[in-house]
């Protein structure tokens, strides 16, 4: 079988803050990930050769060139005023205030993972889980990524984010017999645009539910309060906050300690509240495993127990942990998934494709 | 309506009818009282007889007496005063149009007759509008499209926006090894 034939297994996150992809590779994953934000450059004659020489990289349509991923950074740094960083998705869904939106997807995805020729070839991806506060329309983001990726040929598989977690970090319930079932617990994405909640048992998701309270909410309420620019507030978050040594002199890393434990206590409170609501009943302890972005400051799940222990929850937890790769966790939990889906594509007939695929 | 004046500079007192009028003043009597008692004041008669009452108008079938008492009306009296007091009753008029809709007085039935049947008739276009709403609402959440039809709408949406679109995006990536991955998909396919 030719390269441009063969079958293929894909992932892609499309986040708020980084459009990652991930495809089986035999035995090896092949991971890219691009900064999912732009500058729009109005066209001269010039201005392909000063983005070429600069090797920026860049998307074109008749009127105007767009600088993508970490150049749009670069770019805007150097004209600051003049030109606009502006993001494709905003709140974990396509930016509804963005027009140009799906021309830099459609293009991410193209040179991401292209087009397959194969009809075999799956793609999972990964969406919001329902909304418990801002009247988020996942449906939407839904449709236009499935219409993308089927135009190029993919058959395409959707799974919550807080799923992808679960799929790829392997919580484990043990119930009062002492066996043991795996892929089951909570699975918890804290990302930049939206904060991903999903509890399974066995792999197979019973409710989840989804926050605005996440890394970008954290980012401006800090910005807010003090009057410090956002990009201010994200280097200290990236570089020095540290809740194991938390330095409470700092202004920022204070405030920023302020709002994680603002921002756990919500989502708790919120997964609790949808956890009763559908009666669950687990009377195991559970495993909640941690993934994104936010999460990546150190003791980060040490604060999650601390914060919980005065929440009263529905449910025993047995222990909070993070995934070894949080950045990549969802994405890899996507691929997980891509793989299964694959495998049943290829047993199955073509009447059984649209119940695999759902 | 049967209207008079005070046509002089102090105020006058009908003692029959008990009622008063400021210097200038104009009243409809016919609000007041009836005809009956009008045609029957003598204290009225005679301040009219005397000049310090003029009688302005009366709806009925003395037209010339009204045209004289009209040109009598430009020639003596004070004009913006008096379209003033007009102007003050026939606000008072409205005002207790919108206030007696009820009313059994002949006079005003007929438009408050007209008044009600256009309220009525508002109320009647309330309730419809908010059952058409009812109606909509039902039919929108009965309304469901095929996934494979929403599919199309975007795939053609997004085909014409990225219609001559290029770019030079390179993302090398790297590989890395996660024998997790198709560890956990081997498992999960046993499980599910």
């Amino acid at each position: 079988m030719s390269e441009e034939n063969k079958i293929r297994t894909v992932a892609i996150d499309a986040g708020t803050l980084f459009f990652q992809t991930a495809e089986q590779d035999g035995q090896d994953i092949k991971l890219q990930c691009i900064r999912n934000a732009f500058v729009q450059i109005n066209a001269t004659d010039d201005i392909e050769d000063v983005l070429r020489q600069n090797n920026w990289q860049y998307v074109k349509d008749d009127m105007n060139y767009y600088v993508i991923g970490e150049d749009s950074l670069k770019v805007a740094k150097l004209f600051p005023g003049s030109v606009e960083l502006r993001r494709p998705m905003q709140n974990g869904v396509l930016n509804k205030n963005e027009p140009e939106k799906m021309l830099i997807m459609s293009e991410l995805i193209k040179k991401t993972i292209g087009e397959t020729k194969n009809n075999k070839s799956v793609v999972c991806i990964c969406v919001s889980s329902p909304s418990v506060d801002e009247s988020v329309d996942s449906s939407f983001h839904k449709a236009r990524l499935t219409s993308m990726l089927k135009r190029l040929g993919w058959n395409v598989k959707v799974i919550e984010e807080g799923l992808a977690v679960i799929l790829s970090e392997r919580p484990i319930v043990i119930d009062a017999e002492g066996k043991e079932a795996p892929y089951s617990g909570i699975g918890i994405s804290f990302g930049s645009g939206r904060t991903n909640c999903v509890l399974a048992y066995k792999g197979l998701q019973i409710i989840g539910m989804s926050s605005a309270c996440c890394g970008d909410f954290i980012d401006k309420k800090v910005a807010d309060q003090l009057g410090v620019p956002i990009s201010q507030v994200m280097s200290k978050k990236e570089k020095e906050l540290d809740f194991e040594k938390l330095n409470e002199d700092d202004d920022i890393l204070y405030a920023l300690n302020v709002y994680y434990e603002t921002m756990i206590e919500y989502v708790f409170k919120h997964f609790a509240k949808k956890f009763a609501e559908v009666k669950s009943e687990f009377d195991a302890p559970l495993d909640v495993v941690v993934a994104g972005g936010s999460s990546c400051p150190n003791g980060f799940c040490l604060k999650i127990e601390d914060v919980i222990k005065g929440l009263k929850l529905p449910f025993k937890i047995k222990e909070v942990r993070r995934s070894s790769d949080p950045r990549n966790s969802v994405v890899k939990g996507c691929l997980t998934q891509a793989i299964i889906t694959q495998k049943k594509i290829l047993k199955a007939s073509e009447d059984e494709l649209s119940a695999i695929l759902g | 309506m049967y209207l008079i004046a005070n046509n002089s500079k102090s105020e006058i007192t009908i003692t029959d009818l008990n009622i008063s009028l400021r210097p200038k003043q104009a009243l409809d009597l016919h609000k007041i009282r009836s005809s009956d008692e009008i045609e029957k004041s003598k204290n009225l008669k005679s301040a009219i007889s005397s000049g310090r009452i003029k009688f302005l108008h009366k709806e009925a079938n003395n037209a010339k007496k009204e045209e004289k008492t009209e040109i009598i009306v430009q020639n003596q009296f004070d004009k913006e005063g008096l379209l003033k007091d007009i102007q003050a009753l026939l606000s008072k008029e409205v005002d207790s149009k919108i206030e007696k809709l009820n009313t059994t007085q002949e006079n005003n039935f007929i438009q408050n007759e007209r008044l009600l049947i256009l309220l009525q008739s508002i109320q009647k276009n309330m309730s419809k509008s908010s059952t058409v709403d009812v109606e909509k609402k039902n039919i929108i959440e009965d309304i469901s499209i095929s996934s494979d039809k929403i599919i199309e709408m975007h795939s053609r949406a997004v085909g014409k926006m990225s219609k001559n679109v290029e770019g030079n995006i390179i993302s090398p990536g790297k590989k890395v090894k996660d024998e997790n991955v198709v560890g956990n998909a081997n498992e999960l396919d046993k499980l599910i």
